[in-house]
């Protein structure tokens, strides 16, 4: 049954590489697409590509949308969030939201006040498997998990070395808080409303001045890129993080921008029971073609059967662009006039508090309470 | 007594005695302290003219006396320091320039291009430092510093061409690049590097290391830098252990900067 949008108007504010994609699945989603950005040779290109009208702020554009996609440096995130939440425009702002705890808070606190409501763009939800791990996650069987092995690693991905990605001022944070989010993001949808309460985090910065590192994984073509002569590379590019929570249940995450791994990326829960263990490769869907059939989960417990040693199930879904079906249900938000279920402001800032614990442990180099 | 005639320039008509007034606050500024004698001698003008100059400027409280020595007073710091906080740069900079003081110990400078001259408009000295030879406001020729080279490096062709043409290659130290050749040759290095040294170039036991931050548009907006007495840095420290720091924080003054009209 065709879910048919009506055609809004969408201002991307942040006209870089990662925002391109969306103006793309916009523009095939049947909407006008505007955007802003302070450099005026993103503000030519962006014209050009989709013939599409730019302003010089956010300020300026508010009037003429219906909804923002706020996707600029980590660090202007805030500013431009709450320029639209209080110009009442419904907002989609890029993961983790800000750059830093007390943004979020900031962010947080406008979003509660206006009238608009704001999603954050935690994407992964959006997949099929995912919504099927949710769905085999029944409270009984949460409770029973008692570890978590997540990763989050690629071979060559550092996103645009030197650039603001890769300051820490500017975004917050490195790897952690770029992949590392969605991490926690799904860790927290696994575990229901379990609380953490230690954290314990060794940060890596290996390969900022790599002058042989490929990266493949840049397009090259990546006109939307933060020009810059400023080569900056003060974060983390990897990390492995543990986490306790208060019901004894323990994680393990390790993520990585760049590893001298085999594989070109690896995304992936492994949720342990003594019931059951549940495994989630989210990776598979992501790189699968939109509509064929995946089968990234698999369940495994003891059997029932006496001459079964073993029991384990693998579930197939049809792979889903989760990227779009965010953004439509983003579009639906504005229809309906009331924000999506999930990717709340709460949410981010409860990621960005974590994300906040573990640094403050890779710095000091102990465990830290939370 | 001259009288006060006008000239006619790309500004509009422009009045003759106010350069002249000019001229004599930048002689005594830059003799430190001047005498009527030795800047009527300097400036080609009678002696009469000069103190009655002098005189104004210190009815105004812009000079002051001391002996028979003319030197500018504080009250040039009002104007400085108006014009000073309107600078975007300088209100984004001055954190980073101190964040890097702290970690360098040593003198850390926001210079902007005033006038054609590497201005500094902020500096913060780390813990190592006593006496620095710059100070805010300090003027350098382009040819002559780091950041001025920076500078140079991000000016359009015709425009350093026409500096080079206009101011001597002045010969500061043994090591001051004078011809014009080099100069534009080192410039083509420091454009691809993002990255100027000053190899002992104005104070004989100085050397720096710059980074130019460009506006959204490609313009200069500004350089920092970092310098230390030979005595106490070595060239490794400079060339291998400083570039790495002072990108990651001259990066975040230049992305910021970009953004700060989104917040005005």
């Amino acid at each position: 049954m065709p879910d048919t949008l009506p055609e809004y108007t969408i201002g991307i504010v942040g006209l870089m590489r990662r925002s391109v994609s969306y103006a793309d699945d916009l523009q095939r989603l049947g909407q006008t697409v505007v955007g802003t950005d302070v450099h005026p040779e993103n503000r030519r290109r962006f014209e050009d590509e989709y013939s599409a009208e730019t302003y010089e702020n956010p300020d300026a554009m508010m009037a003429d949308v219906d909804g923002v996609f706020v996707m600029p440096p980590s660090k202007f995130q805030e500013g431009a969030i709450i320029t639209a939440l209080e110009s009442g425009t419904d907002v989609l702002a890029a993961k983790p939201m800000c750059a830093s705890i007390n943004s979020a808070k900031t962010v947080r606190d406008a979003a509660k006040a206006s009238s608009a409501f704001c999603m954050v763009e935690y994407h992964n939800r959006f997949y099929n498997s995912v919504r099927l791990l949710q769905s085999l996650l029944t409270e009984e069987t949460s409770e029973q998990l008692s570890h978590i092995e997540a990763r989050y690693t690629r071979q060559r991905g550092v996103p645009s070395r030197g650039s603001w990605f890769t300051s820490s001022e500017l975004a917050g944070g490195g790897a952690l808080m770029d992949v590392g989010s969605h991490v926690l993001d799904l860790l927290f949808l696994a575990l229901g409303s379990s609380a953490v309460e230690q954290v314990w985090a060794i940060s890596r910065s290996e390969f900022g001045d790599r002058q042989h590192y490929s990266e493949d994984q840049v397009p090259s073509n990546s006109i939307y890129r933060f020009e810059t002569d400023a080569l900056m590379y003060d974060v983390e590019d990897s990390m492995t993080v543990m986490l306790q929570f208060e019901t004894g249940q323990t994680a393990v995450l390790e993520i990585a921008w760049a590893a001298n791994q085999p594989e070109e990326q690896i995304f992936d829960l492994f949720l342990r029971g003594p019931e059951e263990s549940v495994y989630i490769d989210i990776w598979q869907e992501a790189s699968a073609e939109n509509g064929t059939l995946v089968s990234p989960v698999e369940t495994y417990s003891v059997s029932e059967n006496a001459a079964s040693h073993f029991d384990s199930q693998t579930h197939t879904v049809k792979g889903k662009n989760a990227h779009q079906e965010m953004q439509r249900t983003f579009l639906r938000g504005i229809r309906q006039g009331e924000r999506p279920d999930g990717c709340s402001v709460d949410e981010a800032v409860h990621i960005h508090r974590i994300i906040d614990a573990i640094y403050e442990s890779a710095k000091q180099g102990t465990p830290i309470s939370v | 007594m001259t009288s006060s005639s006008e000239s006619d320039s790309e500004y509009g008509r422009t009045i003759d005695t106010v350069e002249t007034n000019f001229a004599i606050l930048q002689e005594i500024k830059n003799t430190d302290g001047g005498t009527i004698s030795a800047i009527a001698d300097v400036l080609d003008l009678s002696q009469a003219t000069v103190h009655h100059h002098l005189a104004t400027l210190r009815k105004i409280g812009y000079v002051k006396k001391e002996g028979t020595s003319y030197y500018p007073s504080n009250r040039f710091l009002t104007l400085g320091g108006r014009a000073r906080k309107r600078e975007a740069v300088f209100q984004i900079g001055r954190d980073y320039i101190e964040q890097l003081s702290d970690e360098t110990d040593e003198t850390v400078r926001l210079v902007v291009n005033c006038n054609d001259y590497a201005l500094t408009l902020y500096q913060d000295t780390g813990d190592a430092v006593e006496q620095p030879r710059t100070y805010v406001g300090d003027e350098a020729d382009l040819h002559s510093s780091a950041s001025g080279k920076a500078c140079l490096a991000h000016l359009p062709p015709e425009k350093v061409a026409s500096i080079l043409d206009e101011r001597p290659l002045t010969q500061y130290t043994e090591n001051t690049i004078t011809d014009r050749e080099e100069l534009l040759q080192e410039i083509d290095e420091i454009r691809q590097k993002g990255l100027a040294f000053d190899d002992r170039e104005r104070f004989p036991n100085i050397w720096c290391v710059s980074v130019p931050m460009l506006t959204e548009t490609g313009d200069f907006l500004g350089a920092v830098t970092v310098s230390a007495p030979t005595s106490r840095r070595d060239r490794d420290w400079f060339h291998d252990e400083i570039p790495g720091i002072l990108k990651n924080a001259s990066g975040v003054i230049e992305v910021s900067s970009a953004y700060a009209q989104w917040t005005e």
